[in-house]
């Protein structure tokens, strides 16, 4: 265990600036932009920015209890917003990372220092895993938090100067504590779903001779274009309409988080977004991503790939 | 008591008859410090692989009793191994290095690293990037010395130091590591830098071993004799290994031979490693074996 702990330090201390400061740099632009706008669009003429149609200068007068509703919604949305440009970051420090976590090792020679300690390849390359899965998610989910707990602090103070109660108009109507469990949440879950792209990809890291990118999006890519043409040619039909957003999506791109939800037409979701939170949102996406048997296949194909590149590390040590 | 490494007909064939390694066998005792010595190409780096567990060869090899290739990670936690000075990862911290060794290796003292450390201009802040060559092997020998392994396998350890790098990392690694329970397995070009402290040497020449003997055996069995311009058809009657010319003379290197029937030829003088091995690889390959 403890070298398994040791082991995700070490990912950590390389990758310091992708799973750290890029979603930090990512919060702050978000923060400066949103409560920027908020203090720049109150000296505008047509009454200020306005959170889900509600102007916030009507929020000053008076304030009914389906407006207060809305804007808790607006304000949720808002964080949920805030979260999403992290995760978009943090699956392009996520992508690269995989890229190079078996890669660079190769190309720099290190990888003869890690393997003249006792560390088995399979540990390595679990542990190359659940820091793409777990860790660095986990990582911009805390920052994700950090800069709603801000920009909520920020709104507060923006509303007090108005002369309103910061508990009625943001903390009370909000609910960011449902927000930030529901991105939580998602973290595990989006790790079931992203094991296949991050076993191919690792796979790709631990395998190729140069150019790991390229063979990770390459092959995918030509085997769906294969599979089209086919189509065109009357072969196959109806292999790259199920291709392309089922496997080709999936393999290069299922570690964006809360990415089941799109991709998955099975997991469609009788969901109102105007009556219901962030929290039975994803509970309910939740349960139809477990009774969805794509998910584990993709289960059980993550794991043959990152098996596969367990044996590719062991084979190739330079 | 068990041998450190007993390596029997090891092969490894690369394509149809490419060979790295070719039928070589020997045996590595506790407590030595053998050179593995030979020209580029002549499969000394494949050996040491198939050492470490890094490369699967045929033939039979047991390191410490365990089978490298299915053993790897339980095998190094009793030996260490320094590839050159390039294979520490740039971007890591020095303390990071030390953090990251001291939660893998079982064996590893953080006093003992940092004591080490303590005699160069290394700070723990620094990265590898920013270190020298030369403090890079120094940071690389202070966290294998502070690993209490019975097996230390060092590939080209010196490669592109100056020498006075090359000479403090030889002189640590037998004033502060070495003692009866390790043994030391080295490669290197710079033969003559090692030869003092080698007990035993092993040659290979295309994949094979041809010369397999402890250096008090090689004081014993090689000769050199400077030889006048008169003599010079006496002494290839008697078979030299070797010949040059130097200040005038003939220097012919014997292997095995009649010191009685040497003595007249004139002076003798114990031949340098450097010599010996010239001698081995320009002589016409031999088969497996029939020089060992």
């Amino acid at each position: 265990m403890n070298t398994f702990i040791t082991l995700l330090k070490r990912e950590y201390w390389e990758n310091r600036a992708g799973f750290l400061w890029t979603p930090i740099i990512v919060a702050a632009v978000f923060l400066v932009l949103t409560l920027g706008a908020l203090v720049l669009g109150s000296f505008g003429d047509n009454g200020g920015l306005t959170f889900n149609n509600i102007k916030f200068s009507a929020v000053l007068s008076n304030l009914g209890p389906e407006e207060l509703a809305d804007l808790g919604l607006g304000l949720d949305r808002a964080l949920a917003a805030g979260s999403a440009l992290l995760q978009v970051a943090l699956y392009f420090v996520v992508l690269f990372y995989l890229l190079a976590a078996l890669f660079d090792e190769r190309r720099d020679r290190s990888v003869l220092f890690w393997k003249s300690l006792p560390v088995s390849d399979t540990l390595t390359v679990l542990a190359k895993a659940a820091t793409a899965l777990l860790v660095a998610p986990l990582m911009a989910w805390a920052v994700s938090v950090a800069a709603g707990l801000v920009f909520l602090v920020g709104l507060s103070a923006y509303v007090l100067a108005f002369g309103l109660s910061p508990m009625t108009a943001v903390w009370g109507p909000g609910a960011p504590v449902e927000v930030f469990a529901a991105t939580l949440l998602s973290v595990p879950l989006s790790a079931v779903w992203a094991l296949p792209m991050v076993g191919w990809m690792l796979l790709c890291s631990a395998f190729v001779a140069n150019r790991p990118f390229w063979w990770a999006i390459g092959v995918p890519a030509l085997t769906g274009l294969m599979l089209t043409w086919l189509g065109v040619l009357n072969v196959f039909r109806g292999a790259a309409e199920f291709y392309w957003p089922q496997l080709f999506l999936r393999l290069v791109a299922g570690v964006v988080p809360g990415s089941w939800m799109w991709f998955d037409s099975q997991a469609s979701i009788d969901f109102d977004v105007t009556k219901d939170g962030a929290w039975s949102l994803l509970v309910q996406s939740a349960w139809a991503l477990m009774a969805n048997p794509s998910t584990w296949i993709g289960v059980v194909a993550g794991a043959i790939l990152i098996w596969a590149a367990i044996m590719a590390r062991r084979r190739r040590s330079e | 008591m068990t041998p450190v490494i007993s390596a029997s007909r090891l092969t490894k064939r690369y394509g149809k008859d490419t060979f790295a390694l070719r039928e070589a066998s020997f045996t590595v005792e506790s407590g030595r410090i053998v050179g593995l010595i030979g020209p580029n190409g002549a499969g000394k780096t494949t050996a040491l692989k198939a050492i470490l567990g890094l490369l699967p060869v045929e033939g039979e090899l047991r390191v410490l009793g365990m089978d490298p290739a299915a053993e790897r990670e339980r095998l190094m936690e009793q030996v260490s191994f320094i590839a050159d000075v390039a294979v520490l990862p740039r971007w890591i911290r020095v303390s990071e290095a030390i953090d990251y060794v001291e939660g893998v290796h079982p064996r590893f003292s953080r006093a003992k690293c940092q004591a080490f450390l303590a005699r160069t201009e290394i700070k723990p802040i620094r990265r590898v990037r920013e270190l020298s060559k030369g403090m890079v092997a120094q940071l690389h020998l202070a966290l294998v010395m502070a690993i209490d392994a019975r097996l230390l396998v060092l590939d080209e350890p010196t490669l592109g130091l100056d020498i006075l790098y090359r000479k403090q990392f030889y002189e640590s690694l037998l004033g502060d590591y070495f003692d009866a329970d390790k043994t030391i397995l080295v490669t290197t070009h710079q033969v003559e830098e090692i030869e003092h402290i080698l007990s035993d040497v092993l040659f290979i020449r295309d994949g094979r071993i041809v010369l397999d003997a402890t250096m008090d055996a090689i004081g014993e069995r090689f000769v050199e004799v400077m030889v006048g311009r008169e003599q010079r058809e006496a002494a290839i009657a008697l078979g030299p290994v070797n010949e040059r010319t130097a200040f005038g003379k003939h220097v012919f290197l014997f292997d095995a031979a009649d010191p009685s029937r040497l003595a007249g030829l004139g002076e003798q003088r114990r031949p340098g490693l450097a010599d010996i091995f010239v001698a081995t690889m320009s002589r016409p390959a031999a088969p497996a074996g029939a020089s060992a």
